[in-house]
């Protein structure tokens, strides 16, 4: 594995603002453990509508959803959230059940899926593209 | 089988009627053809009986009133000759038809009449008069032998018999006794044995024609009988080849159930391992970045292989949970329904709140009692399944399960609307499915009634209230 892509990455990502929604607590704990590596804000919702609420109060670079989840989906929350914002980074991290909304998600605009269980070179890889357009963008304004 | 024996017996009946009437019609022939016989002969001794005591009678009489020579006493004896033939007159009837007396005439052949009884005129023969008989080798045998010799003739009118009594005088005949009687009231009882014969013989052919036709008739119907056991020889076959084939596919379905079930199984054992496996690897993720950006202290690697190893143990409980899902108890068991009701939403429960269904539990019966609690579960499994799959399939807003206990009854209810009322009475019937997919076998309710009723003695009822579909299992917990 490429250690320096890797710290590359870790750097870039550290003044990135995540907010991340997963309902489920033990999936949440162990990610956040490997995200906490690369993000220092990380803002947690437990449900689509948690989600939607602290993307609306909250200035989030980027977003990492679970799609299966109680109250609104992942889906239907990021149908919401590109009604107002049309940029920012959504990234999915969702099981192989739900590969299926794939297209669906794709279309609503996302810039990677990631299933579960993680696979880490693929995590990375969708990881240092999206942090790369983020900080592009970034520069650009 | 027997069946088919009571049929041969009808048949040899049958045919054993039809050889009786056949053997008793010719056997009464037989016999009638002799006693036919028996009764002319009779008859005809009977005649000639009476002819000869008659005859005999008169030759007597004769004979003690006309002294040494016939035939002069009589020439000179008129008043004797006319009292003899009064007497013979007295006779003659339409049965005696002549009687007369005749002896040999002293030259040649001839016969002269010296008494005749005839009561006509015309037929009447005088004294003397010379007379050639017809037979007079017979008169002459009757002359000789000085015994009554008699002879059958016809003539246009009937059959007759000529009798011929010698008079006797000292041991010698002196004159004949001529008797001619009719045969006709012989013939008449002759004629009607021949009629009698005649209907027999008919009755013979009537009783062959009979005979063919039972012979026939029985033919035909055994070979109809045999046609019929053919057909349904068939029709058994038939019907063993379809309930085979029925069995077969009935075998078919159940393990076509039983694949579904497992596939359900495993669609559960995903749902369950799904969120366990996600977190060992984001564990070993994190674990592996910390490593390789120097960051990784011991207290976290300490802390993150805890965890991971709980997950381990947790995936572990889950495969064991599910292997003792399956196995049949033998004996049952003291159980309750809050433990029976855990133990399958362990199985069953992310796998809802995955599909965003929402269980509400009211739990009021704390009960023990004693049942199968495998089998139990399976039905709750099914049940809940049941609601499940109606509820995704309906696209029900805020869908919700509720299971409830009170003493000895538990429902599961869905929200989902009810069951259609003319599904309502087919429900539970093998291979009636509503479902969609093809996962729908139509055993489930089937062989959960069937468990329930039939394996653990109790009752599993449905209704629909107002939300939806109420499935109701009251159990009597005996112990036996």
């Amino acid at each position: 594995m490429d250690i320096e892509k890797i710290e590359k990455l870790t750097q870039d990502s550290q003044s990135l603002k995540l907010l991340y929604v997963e309902d489920n607590q033990q999936a949440r704990e162990s990610t956040l453990s490997a995200l906490d590596i690369f993000f220092q804000d990380i803002t947690i919702a437990v449900d689509g509508e948690d989600g939607l609420n602290a993307f609306r109060k909250g200035n989030f670079d980027i977003i990492i959803t679970d799609i299966n989840m109680p109250k609104m989906n992942g889906i239907d929350m990021v149908y919401k959230i590109r009604e107002v914002d049309e940029d920012v980074t959504i990234i999915v991290l969702s099981a192989y059940d739900d590969k299926m909304y794939c297209d669906e998600i794709t279309r609503a605009g996302i810039s990677g899926y990631i299933l579960k269980p993680i696979d880490l070179n693929k995590f990375i890889d969708i990881m240092v593209e999206a942090v790369d357009r983020i900080l592009q963008k970034k520069k650009k304004a | 089988m027997r069946e088919k024996i009571k049929n041969l017996r009808f048949i040899y009946i049958f045919y054993f009627s039809a050889v009786l009437v056949l053997v008793g019609t010719l056997t009464i022939y037989t016999l009638f053809g002799e006693t036919k016989n028996y009764i002319e002969e009779v008859t005809q001794k009977i005649y000639i009986q009476d002819t000869q005591d008659l005859a005999y009678n008169f030759a007597e009489m004769i004979a003690n009133e006309t002294g040494k020579n016939i035939y002069i006493n009589l020439k000179e004896d008129e008043n004797l000759r006319e009292k003899l033939e009064k007497n013979l007159q007295l006779f003659i009837s339409k049965r005696y038809r002549y009687i007369y007396v005749v002896d040999k005439a002293p030259k040649g052949q001839n016969y002269r009449f010296l008494l005749d009884g005839s009561k006509k005129v015309e037929e009447k023969s005088d004294f003397g008069e010379f007379y050639e008989p017809l037979h007079v080798t017979k008169f002459q045998e009757a002359y000789k032998s000085a015994h009554p010799v008699y002879f059958t003739q016809e003539n246009a009118h009937g059959v007759w018999i000529t009798f011929l009594q010698p008079i006797l005088k000292d041991g010698k005949t002196d004159a004949l006794l001529v008797v001619d009687f009719s045969m006709q009231g012989h013939k008449l009882i002759d004629n009607s044995l021949s009629e009698l014969d005649g209907v027999l013989k008919i009755s013979i052919y009537v009783g062959i024609f009979i005979f063919i036709i039972i012979v026939f008739f029985s033919y035909i119907d055994h070979k109809r009988v045999k046609v019929l056991e053919s057909f349904k020889d068939k029709l058994e076959m038939r019907v063993r080849q379809e309930v085979e084939k029925n069995r077969q596919k009935e075998q078919q379905l159940i393990e076509q159930s039983r694949l579904a079930q497992m596939g359900e199984m495993i669609s559960m054992i995903a749902h369950q391992w799904r969120q366990p496996l996600s977190a060992i690897s984001s564990a070993s993720a994190s674990i592996s970045l910390k490593a390789m950006l120097g960051k990784l202290d011991n207290e976290t690697a300490l802390e993150i292989s805890t965890a991971i190893s709980d997950y381990a143990q947790h995936l572990s409980t889950t495969i064991d949970d599910f292997r003792n899902f399956f196995k049949s108890n033998k004996e049952k068991q003291e159980i309750t329904y809050t433990e029976l009701i855990e133990n399958v939403l362990g199985i069953i429960e992310v796998s809802i709140e995955n599909k965003n269904i929402k269980l509400v539990k009211h739990l009021h019966s704390n009960k023990s009692f004693y049942s199968y609690p495998n089998e139990l579960k399976q039905v709750l499994l099914n049940l809940i399944k049941n609601a499940e799959d109606i509820l995704l399939e309906k696209k029900v807003e805020n869908p919700t399960i509720t299971i409830e206990t009170d003493e000895n009854i538990l429902r599961v209810r869905d929200n989902a609307g009810g069951i259609p009322p003319d599904s309502m009475h087919k429900i539970f019937d093998p291979y009636f499915s509503t479902k969609l997919d093809k996962n729908g076998t139509g055993l489930g309710l089937y062989m959960s009634k069937t468990i329930i009723e039939e394996h653990c003695h109790g009752k599993l009822l449905v209704k629909n209230d107002e939300e939806g579909a109420v499935f109701t299992i009251v159990l009597d917990g005996k112990k036996d």
